[in-house]
């Protein structure tokens, strides 16, 4: 089997005026065709416009090459070596970044059409399939600024079937910590016991000092963990916030390759590493992180907030997945997020989705919402 | 100051057998020009390296969310002064993207013609705005590249040597670096016969800096040959392992008998902090199209000053990154010299065309720049003819 066309399809919710932290309304799906007549399907959290280019640039030297013609006439087979292959041809432009986006989706797509062509899912191929259903956690966002509203806003990931939430700090949380206090005391209060917790404090705060007068808190409120607790270049920042009683992720806003991550887990002392698979470098880079996690006794949680594509792959890899970890479960309201493919993962009566049996990563495309988002 | 009306991409290649599969390490047959026009009509150009279809669509990106956004529109209006906060601004707004590779190269472009553009406005050279001149003249050193093999013999790629080292010196340069790229021609020993004669060609009195192009893996293999170039002089040993083996650099660093350098692809001063501190090299050599602009080379620079490491800058482009090298070895410590693609040693018309004005080097020396902004400006008819 050789490859023959690798495909970019940038796809694009009519009308979003990038109002709000929720990116997608958008995405970039990335067909790696074959001779067999077979295709294998990704998508990246990543500037479809950008991705394009990088994969279909003309050679300009041999560090600089473009995705497309390194793989045409190439064995898809031999994944990791193909891997080697666009990092290499790209150095000059790649490495880290981007490049590195686009390599993921192209590496995932890989996985894809090796399952179809063994007929076996992402999960057997990665390992042995331990789990069917995942926990899913829903993101509620924004949480609001008085006990009501959160009590309101927590509800429609409850009323979604959710039993793991996270929420989201907001920017005004370290000007009143008493009042922060409230508003998670109140989430802990309004869920029970049984519902799993966790915070994102993706951009709420700047430093080190704004977010650490809330640890205790968290902990007291058996929160599960603390996630980007600072910008994702403050590293030694995030360091401060290991061992006071709360797992602290990190990595989830666009670490790329085990490089970066490395200086995350070293330097910044992350407990679970949160990797975007669509932009570390794909299943084939998030093999090698998940032995740089695991020699050093962390946990890995991977990031996901795109399309039912990455929910598909998320959950393969979760299945079989050394530790049993909870599924990132996008409630964005843009209908890309939900109709993209003709599989639809809807949460069952114990908060937990199902993984996929197909082949592969196991979704489809449908061709309506093909049709209906893809921008020329 | 005057705020910044259009802000546009071009597109520059050059139609060559380069852009072939097998094609040469020269990424100076295309590029990729940012312009800013201010609402009075002057006009600031940067570029980058880096496919120029890419860096398009990036500066152009859709917006996407707060993290995610389209650079264009954040520059227009903005008073391109405040290089300092737009460079924090559009960083903070493409990081989701950004942050590392691909969108640093073209927040270089963007910085490098902010500094083009402002100087314009106030009618002084770019190093004036980077805090003035540390130093009365400029040392470049000259790189000789004799293109990869390609199935030339060793003799033949020493010939092209010889030429080329004679017409360095000849062109006044007193600094030259060498490109030891042949690849399965030459073994190690072999390897270290070459630069001996190349070293006998140039004589004594010039520095002479070897590029290995990452030929190594291992490196007690690079240390074992390093080591035996011990008594030639050699001022810096570039490349020599891979660029994200850090620790290995730190162990060769430790047995070269000659200052150990790279982190030529490196973006933003963060990696080059990691560079510094993991790879304890002696030497960084960001590329100023590539680690952030002349702000974040600048950065880079102090904190070399601070760190005891020396800052010797990439530039393989066109004359747009050339006038960036004077600039900062003008205004910034640490920086003993700058890679300089002299026109007549590239085989690449866009360094030759692209830009009016380069600078004489007599004594190994070139003049402070002249002229404001970058000193430059970009020829008509070259950009008609190379434009995609």
């Amino acid at each position: 089997m050789r490859i023959t066309d690798v495909e970019v399809t940038e796809l694009r919710v009519p009308g979003w005026q990038a109002e709000s932290f929720d990116g997608s309304y958008d995405t970039c799906v990335i067909r790696v065709h074959t001779d067999a007549g077979i295709s294998g399907l990704a998508e990246t959290d990543s500037l479809p416009g950008v991705i394009r280019a990088i994969v279909e640039a003309r050679p300009s030297h041999t560090g600089a090459r473009g995705l497309r013609e390194l793989l045409v006439g190439q064995d898809p087979s031999d994944i990791e070596g193909l891997w080697q292959r666009m990092y290499d041809g790209t150095s000059y432009i790649g490495r880290r970044g981007v490049v590195i986006h686009a390599i993921s989706a192209i590496d995932i797509a890989l996985w894809d059409l090796k399952g179809k062509a063994e007929n076996k899912t992402v999960a057997e191929l990665l390992g042995t399939p331990k789990r069917d259903r995942m926990l899913a956690y829903g993101t509620v966002y924004p949480l609001g600024k008085t006990p009501d509203e959160v009590r309101k806003n927590i509800d429609r990931g409850l009323d979604r079937g959710l039993r793991a939430i996270k929420i989201v700090a907001d920017p005004h949380w370290h000007e009143d910590v008493a009042r922060s206090e409230r508003l998670i005391r109140t989430a802990r209060e309004h869920v029970g016991e049984e519902v799993m917790l966790m915070c994102d404090a993706a951009t709420a705060w700047s430093r080190a000092e704004e977010g650490l007068p809330l640890l205790p808190v968290f902990k007291d409120c058996g929160f599960a963990w603390l996630e980007a607790p600072l910008p994702v270049d403050d590293i030694e920042g995030h360091a401060r916030f290991s061992g006071q009683g709360i797992p602290i992720g990190g990595g989830d806003l666009g670490l790329t390759t085990c490089y970066e991550y490395r200086e995350m887990l070293d330097a910044g002392r992350i407990d679970i590493a949160q990797p975007d698979i669509t932009m570390l470098g794909g299943l084939t880079e998030l093999r090698r992180l998940c032995e740089e996690v695991r020699t050093r006794g962390r946990r890995l949680v991977p990031h996901g907030y795109k399309t039912n594509i990455t929910l598909a792959m998320n959950l393969n890899f979760l299945a079989q997945h050394w530790t049993e970890e909870p599924l990132e479960y996008s409630t964005s309201e843009s209908p890309l997020r939900w109709t993209l493919c003709r599989e639809r993962f809807e949460v069952d009566g114990d908060g937990k989705v199902a993984r996929p049996q197909g082949p592969g990563l196991g979704v489809e495309l449908d061709p309506e919402a093909l049709a209906r988002f893809a921008v020329d | 100051m005057i705020p910044i009306k259009e802000v546009e991409v071009l597109k520059l290649r050059e139609p060559t057998e380069a852009t072939s599969q097998e094609g040469d390490l020269d990424g100076a047959l295309e590029t990729v020009v940012v312009r800013l026009r201010d609402v009075e009509g002057r006009e600031g150009i940067g570029e980058c390296d880096a496919p120029p279809e890419a860096v398009e669509a990036f500066v152009n990106q859709v917006s996407a969310h707060q993290m995610s956004q389209n650079m264009a529109a954040l520059l227009r209006g903005s008073d391109p002064i405040e290089i300092g906060a737009l460079w924090r601004r559009l960083y903070d707004a493409t990081q989701y993207p950004g942050r590392r590779g691909l969108g640093i190269h073209a927040l270089s472009a963007i910085d490098i013609a902010l500094h083009d553009l402002a100087g314009k406005q106030l009618g002084l050279p770019a190093f004036k705005l980077l805090g003035g001149a540390l130093r009365p003249s400029l040392r470049p050193y000259a790189t000789v590249f004799q293109g990869l093999p390609q199935g030339r013999s060793l003799q033949q790629m020493m010939d092209i040597t010889a030429k080329m080292l004679g017409q360095a010196l000849e062109l006044g340069f007193e600094a030259v670096k060498l490109e030891v790229i042949f690849e399965d021609l030459a073994d190690d020993r072999t390897l270290v016969a070459c630069i001996e004669e190349s070293r006998r060609l140039i004589g004594p009195d010039v520095d002479l800096m070897l590029d290995f192009g990452y030929r190594w893996r291992d490196w007690r293999q690079a240390a074992a040959t390093l080591e035996k170039l011990d008594g030639l002089e050699i001022y810096f040993a570039e490349a020599a392992l891979q660029h994200d083996d850090l620790h290995g650099h730190a162990r060769l660093a430790e047995r070269a008998p000659m200052r150990v350098c790279g982190a030529e692809h490196a973006a933003t001063r963060w990696e080059i902090r990691e560079w510094i501190e993991v790879g304890k090299v002696d030497v960084v050599q960001p590329d100023i199209n590539r680690c952030g602009g002349l702000t974040e080379i600048r950065r880079i620079a102090e904190f070399c000053e601070l760190a005891g490491v020396l800052c010797i800058p990439h530039g393989w482009k066109t004359g747009i990154t050339a006038a960036c090298g004077r600039h900062f070895q003008a205004a910034c410590p640490a920086a003993p010299y700058f890679e300089y693609l002299a026109p007549e040693l590239s085989r690449s018309a866009l360094r030759r065309r692209l830009v009016k004005s380069d600078a004489r080097v007599e004594n190994g020396l070139m003049a402070l720049p002249e002229g404001p902004g970058l000193g430059i400006a970009l020829d008509p008819e070259a950009v008609q003819e190379f434009l995609v």
